[in-house]
C-alpha cells in the first residue's frame, strides 16, 4: 500500500484482501487498509472512487463497518466495463482508491429518536455502515426499524447479516421481495408497503432512505403520509459522480453537487428537483 | 364467535375508522370470524366470489399459478389489510388464489348481504365503496412501482 495521498485527484494503490460473492451480479471487495496510518476512516453514507487500472473509475459506496479501519469494504454490482473489471479482480491484486467523499447519514441527529431505515436493492449498501453504527450504539436510539426490499429472494444482499439482525430483540427488521415462488414465506410487495407496518413516533423519528429514485419518491410519499416531516427524511442519491470534489460539475443536480453536497441529502433540500424529469 | 368479538376486531381495522355507529353496526352484522391454518386456501382463482376478508392476525399470499412456470407469489397481505373486491364487481369471480402463510384470523363478510344493504342505504354504500376504493388505489400505486422492476440495473446507469 502506498502512503496516504492528500491530493483528492490522485488515487492511492490498495490491495484486495478478500472477496465475497453476494449474488449473481454483486460482489463485495474487502481492501486492505491496515498499513495506512490510522487506517481508513469514513462516515456511514460516504463513497470512494475506485479505479480499475487502464479501464476507468467509478463511485462506489462504502458498505463496511466504520469501526474496522484496517479494512475497507465495497459492494459492487456489475453494470458496465469498470464494475466488471473491479469485480473480476482476485485477492492480492490492486486497484486505485480516492476518497472518502461526500456527506454522511445523520446518526447524531437520530440519537434519542426512533429510526427508520428504508433500503431498496443495492440501496442497502450505503446504509449498512449506518446500521452497524446504530446497532453498536443501540442504547443511543429509540425504536429501530429496518425495511429492505429486493427483487427476488435470490437478490437479497448480506443474507447472513440480515438473519442475524432479525434475530435481535431490539430491532424490527422486515424484508420484502417484488416477486417470489411458493417456497418463499416472507413478505411480497414493494418496500414502501413496509413503512406502514413500522412503529415510530412521526413527530420526532428520523428516516434514512436509499434505493432507486422512483422507490425513494414513493418511500418519501409514504413517510409523509405517516406524518414524518420532510426535514427528518434523508436520502442518498447517485448522479454521474466523477471528480468527487465538486469541481467537474458532472453530478450537478439543480444548484447542488451530489458528490460534495451529497450523496446524503435532507429531503427538503432535494425536493424541488427530485421528481423533475429535466434535472 | 360472538357478535361482540366481530365488533371488537372490526373496530381495530383501518377500514372501519370513521365509519359512524350506524354504518359500523351494518357492516358488523354481515361479518363472522374464521381461522385459517398455514397453507389453507381462503379463495381460489375462478371461484365465485361472495365474501371479502379483513385480516385480524397473520398473513396471506396472493398467488397465480401457471402450469408451465409454476406458482408465482405476487403479493402478501397482513394485519388490517382487506382482501377482495370481486364480490362487488361482476362477474364476481376471484382472480387469484389466496393462501394463508401462517395461522391467520379473519373477519369474513357476506358479500351478497353487504351488497343488499349498500343498495338499500346509499350513505352506507358510499362509505363502504370509498374505503374499498382507497385500498384499491393504494394497492394500484404499489403495483405500479412493483412492475417497474426497479432493482434491475438501468442500461448505462453506471460504468
Amino acid at each position: 500500500m502506498t502512503p496516504v495521498r492528500t491530493e483528492p485527484w490522485v488515487p492511492e494503490t490498495v490491495a484486495i484482501k478478500r472477496i465475497a460473492r453476494e449474488s449473481a451480479d454483486t460482489t463485495t471487495l474487502v481492501l486492505d487498509t491496515s498499513a495506512r496510518p490510522g487506517g481508513f476512516a469514513f462516515k456511514p453514507g460516504q463513497f470512494n472512487m475506485l479505479y480499475a487500472f487502464g479501464i476507468g473509475e467509478v463511485p462506489i459506496s462504502i458498505s463496511g463497518d466504520p469501526a474496522e479501519t484496517g479494512e475497507l469494504v465495497h459492494t459492487i454490482r456489475v453494470v458496465g466495463k469498470v464494475t466488471e473489471a473491479l469485480t473480476g479482480l482476485t485477492p492480492g491484486s490492486t486497484l486505485g482508491l480516492r476518497g472518502p467523499f461526500g456527506t454522511h447519514w445523520p446518526l447524531e441527529k437520530a440519537r434519542d429518536r426512533d429510526v427508520l431505515i428504508v433500503a431498496g436493492g443495492l440501496g442497502l449498501v450505503p446504509l449498512r455502515p449506518a446500521i452497524y453504527e446504530i446497532l453498536k450504539n443501540r442504547s443511543a436510539y429509540r425504536r429501530v426499524n429496518i425495511m429492505y426490499g429486493a427483487r427476488t429472494p435470490h437478490d437479497i444482499l448480506f443474507a447472513n447479516e440480515i438473519s442475524e439482525w432479525r434475530g435481535r430483540l431490539d430491532v424490527s427488521l422486515r424484508v420484502t421481495v417484488d416477486s417470489a415462488g411458493p417456497d418463499w414465506f416472507g413478505h411480497v410487495g414493494v418496500v414502501t408497503t413496509l413503512v406502514k407496518l413500522a412503529r415510530f413516533d412521526p413527530e420526532t423519528a428520523v428516516a434514512m432512505v436509499c434505493g432507486p429514485e422512483i422507490m425513494m419518491r414513493f418511500a418519501v410519499r409514504e413517510l409523509e403520509t405517516q406524518g414524518l416531516a420532510d426535514e427528518r427524511i434523508y436520502l442518498s442519491t447517485e448522479r454521474n459522480l466523477q471528480c468527487g470534489v465538486g469541481l467537474c460539475g458532472h453530478c450537478q443536480h439543480g444548484n447542488v453537487f451530489v458528490c460534495k453536497d451529497g450523496p446524503v441529502f435532507r429531503y427538503d433540500r432535494l425536493a424541488p428537483f427530485f421528481s423533475k424529469r429535466e434535472v | 364467535m360472538s357478535d361482540t368479538m366481530v365488533a371488537r376486531w372490526l373496530s381495530e381495522t383501518p377500514c372501519a375508522q370513521g365509519l359512524g355507529a350506524k354504518n359500523f353496526a351494518k357492516l358488523a352484522s354481515c361479518g363472522w370470524i374464521e381461522h385459517f391454518q398455514p397453507g389453507a386456501f381462503l379463495a381460489r382463482e375462478g371461484q365465485h366470489a361472495s365474501t371479502f376478508f379483513l385480516i385480524h392476525a397473520g398473513s396471506v399470499a396472493l398467488e397465480l399459478h401457471d402450469a408451465a412456470t409454476g406458482t408465482a407469489l405476487t403479493e402478501t397481505l397482513g394485519v388490517g389489510d382487506a382482501i377482495g373486491v370481486s364480490w362487488l364487481i361482476p362477474p364476481h369471480r376471484y382472480h387469484v388464489d389466496v393462501r394463508a402463510l401462517e395461522p391467520t384470523d379473519m373477519l369474513v363478510f357476506d358479500g351478497d348481504r353487504l351488497k343488499k344493504l349498500m343498495d338499500e342505504d346509499p350513505d352506507f354504500g358510499f362509505a363502504i365503496t370509498r374505503r374499498l376504493l382507497a385500498r384499491v388505489y393504494s394497492r394500484l400505486e404499489e403495483l405500479r412501482v412493483q412492475r417497474l422492476d426497479l432493482y434491475q440495473p438501468a442500461e448505462g446507469r453506471q460504468p
